[in-house]
């Protein structure tokens, strides 16, 4: 195909991509703008088990009181760290709170009907999200894992209220309160925005110039095909919210993919992808990072590879 | 994450404990004399591993074939009615990816007699079909109930299913299915303004081919001239055998292995034998109008001819054989055109080397005034006709061998009884004995 061609099908690719994406986005920032208004930190810190495990585990399915999908959930972490939510419980809800929420399970559910592939997603993603959220309470000090962006607003949300021994700011009233999260969203959405650009970017050149069709020929390959999907899911960067409908087409029963495959990329596409990896590094150290991705990487593939090799579905 | 790699190592060096697996076969109890036997595989196969890995006691010739993850059997002939078999799938078999079998799977089925489907009552307006075991004479059920009639129907080949032409609206004519067990009837194909009938189920039982006529209900027009379509069952897609619509076409017939679609072309006056599977096409030249069948070897394909008798002014027909096992098509003649009898129907034995006709001798050769068609049985390779029924008294036609090659089914008319109506019988070659299947009934047919 002649470069004018591909130059096409890369900028369809990426409007299809940033166009679905962004409209999350925006109700992430907006979510997100409400949160930094309405919500006090005592608040946060009142409606979390004291335990960290216990609080890992209530995290993992905050998503279905903040229902966004991966590129409305990075906004709405980091604004929700400045309410003293722990790093853990953060990280926790940034891999869960994508598939955990009623948008997701309805679209899943549509798609795949109520079954092994439903009840799969959901298992899987607690199972991944709890464990790499549980790692991360080894290391309490969140310096070590936020990136200096990141920790200087935190700083300045402590100075400016919440903090302990600091005097609580008052709920402001509905109608300032929303003029002013509005700003909160708009500062947001520009800040977040410019990674989600360059990972729709990086997204659609790999779907433009990676040939997945070859990846089509390990579809019933109990190892091969599950990394397959992991790769697809990473390239593909669909929003959870649609992706189901996608891995339907993958999963014919003649010579689809093996449902475990199917699996890991209902699961870990969902936690991470180019352009939600590229938002991560907004908010995350980049070791962070590389634990976010490889941790929930690895869990995946040792669930599906397993489930293939011993399951009958 | 080191701990991760290595469990990931461990579960893949604990090896494949699901493998490849069946996960649909058929027949499972009990299954038709035509097969086939079914395996469905939840990954595609290997195209040469399953060579072998099958075996189906008591042992039965046959073509096995195998396309992405399913693989059937069908008899060369007929499996044995009440014969119970057993088939056996050996483990190993692998699937494309290299995943195998892991344990042999063995299953048996019982093969059900032939039953016979007809339509009637003749004397009404409208008719309906209905099914009858050959075993319980007169033992016939209504199985569908159309208000305004079914008007031509044909049965799959493995007799689970009858695709039946069901007049509806208007005079359109839609194609139906009736699942035998079920008896649940669905709509197979909406010809609204339409007549599609004389269906024809291909060997393979992926495809049926049927006439289509536009009524031009909104034109002032009459009714087209017949095109002959092809439905596909797995897919839905329905078009015309022909691209070019001013091909005109009827009486569509398919070889047994699914892969030629003769039909009648008027437009050129000849029969078409098209190869589906390259487009191409021959074509045999005849006035007559009429496509006969495939052997069921599928090397020969008949039609008639009509002849003058030799020294009389009296016309009859004959029956032509066309080889189309070579290159080239050749034509020979069933009996020669000295031969003053006339061939009024033909059907073909189990083993493609005889025949069976309805056959009118001359007039003097007949006991009354009123003699109809008689049935005799000839060898391809000799010209003497052996009287199978011969019965002044009847008319007979509307012929077909069994699946199993043991009987022949027809249809007779009582000459000279007042107020007879067509009947339907079967004849058993073994012990010539001649069963009375249903009053008041028109074309019937096996239904394996």
């Amino acid at each position: 195909m002649d470069v004018l061609g591909q130059i096409q099908i890369f900028s369809t690719r990426f409007l299809g991509i940033f166009i679905e994406a962004v409209s999350f986005l925006l109700l992430g920032t907006l979510v997100s703008g409400l949160i930094e208004v309405f919500v006090r930190k005592e608040d946060v810190i009142r409606f979390l088990p004291r335990r960290a495990g216990r609080a890992v585990f209530a995290g993992s399915f905050l998503g279905f009181l903040f229902p966004v999908c991966e590129c409305g959930v990075v906004p709405v972490t980091r604004r929700l760290y400045q309410k003293g939510l722990p790093v853990a419980v953060g990280i926790t809800f940034l891999l869960a709170a994508p598939v955990m929420n009623p948008i997701v399970f309805a679209s899943t559910f549509s798609a795949f009907g109520f079954g092994v592939v439903l009840v799969g997603r959901y298992l899987i993603t607690l199972v991944m999200a709890i464990s790499v959220g549980l790692l991360f309470t080894l290391q309490r000090s969140p310096a070590k894992l936020l990136s200096p962006g990141s920790i200087s607003t935190l700083a300045r949300s402590a100075v400016g209220g919440g903090g302990a021994g600091i005097e609580t700011p008052q709920r402001p009233h509905l109608l300032p309160g929303l003029i002013k999260s509005l700003r909160y969203a708009h500062d947001e959405f520009f800040d977040m925005g410019k990674y989600l650009v360059i990972g729709t970017a990086l997204a659609a050149s790999m779907q433009t110039f990676v040939p997945q069709e070859e990846l089509r020929k390990v579809a019933t390959d109990p190892v091969l095909s599950v990394l397959a999907m992991a790769l697809l899911a990473f390239v593909l960067s669909v929003c959870s919210t649609t992706d189901a409908i996608i891995a339907l087409s993958f999963a014919n029963p003649i010579n689809g993919f093996t449902t475990g495959s199917i699996l890991v990329f209902l699961t870990f596409g969902p936690m991470v992808d180019i352009k939600s990896t590229l938002m991560y590094l907004g908010v995350f150290r980049r070791k962070t990072v590389v634990y976010m991705v490889i941790l929930p990487l690895l869990i995946s593939i040792l669930i599906g590879i397993w489930l293939n090799l011993n399951v009958r579905f | 994450m080191l701990l991760l790699l290595i469990a990931i190592g461990i579960v893949i060096l604990a090896g494949d404990r699901v493998g490849l697996y069946i996960r649909d076969y058929s027949p499972q109890a009990e299954g038709s004399s035509r097969g086939p036997i079914t395996l469905v595989f939840d990954q595609n196969l290997d195209s040469n591993s399953w060579v072998g890995q099958i075996e189906i006691t008591p042992e039965i010739n046959g073509v096995w074939s195998a396309t992405g993850n399913r693989i059937s059997f069908r008899p060369e002939g007929a499996f044995s009615a009440g014969t119970r078999y057993t088939v056996r799938v050996k483990a190993g078999l692998k699937s494309a990816v290299g995943r195998a079998l892991l344990a042999d799977h063995q299953w048996d089925f019982e093969v059900r007699g032939a039953r016979v489907a007809y339509l009637g009552p003749i004397d009404q307006i409208t008719q309906n079909l209905y099914l009858a075991d050959p075993a319980e004479p007169d033992s016939g059920r209504q199985v569908t109930f159309s208000e305004k009639g079914v008007v031509g129907y044909e049965v799959s080949p493995d007799g689970g299913q009858i695709v039946y032409a069901q007049l509806g609206e208007e005079n359109a004519v839609s194609l139906w299915v009736l699942e035998v067990d079920s008896g649940n009837t669905s709509i197979l194909l909406d010809c609204t303004g339409a007549q599609c009938a004389n269906p024809a189920w291909s060997p393979n039982g992926e495809r049926i081919a049927y006439e289509r006529v536009e009524l031009n209900l909104n034109t002032n027009m009459t009714p087209g001239a017949p095109r002959v379509w092809l439905f596909t069952l797995a897919t839905g897609e329905n078009r015309p055998v022909f691209s070019d619509n001013q091909r005109i076409g009827y009486m569509p017939r398919w070889s047994p292995d699914s892969k030629l679609l003769a039909l009648y072309d008027s437009s050129i006056g000849a029969i078409v034998v098209r190869d589906l599977s390259s487009d191409t096409e021959r074509t045999i030249a005849t006035p007559q109008g009429e496509v006969g069948r495939f052997s069921p070897d599928g090397r020969w394909l008949h039609y008639p001819k009509i002849i003058q008798v030799p020294g009389e002014t009296r016309y009859v027909a004959h029956y032509v054989l066309v080889n189309l096992s070579g290159e080239f098509t050749t034509q020979r003649d069933l009996t020669s055109d000295h031969d003053p009898n006339n061939d009024v129907d033909f059907a073909w034995m189990a083993d493609s080397k005889g025949v069976v006709v309805a056959r009118r001798v001359p007039p003097q050769e007949q006991v009354n005034s009123v003699m109809g068609a008689q049935i005799y049985q000839l060898q391809l390779e000799a010209e003497t006709a052996i009287p199978l029924v011969v019965d002044p008294d009847y008319s007979h036609g509307m012929l077909s061998v069994s699946p199993a090659g043991d009987a022949l089914l027809m249809q007779r008319f009582a000459l000279g009884r007042p107020g007879a109506r067509p009947e339907v019988w079967v004849f058993r070659f073994s012990d010539q004995n001649l069963i009375r299947i249903a009053n008041n009934a028109t074309m019937p047919r096996w239904l394996p």
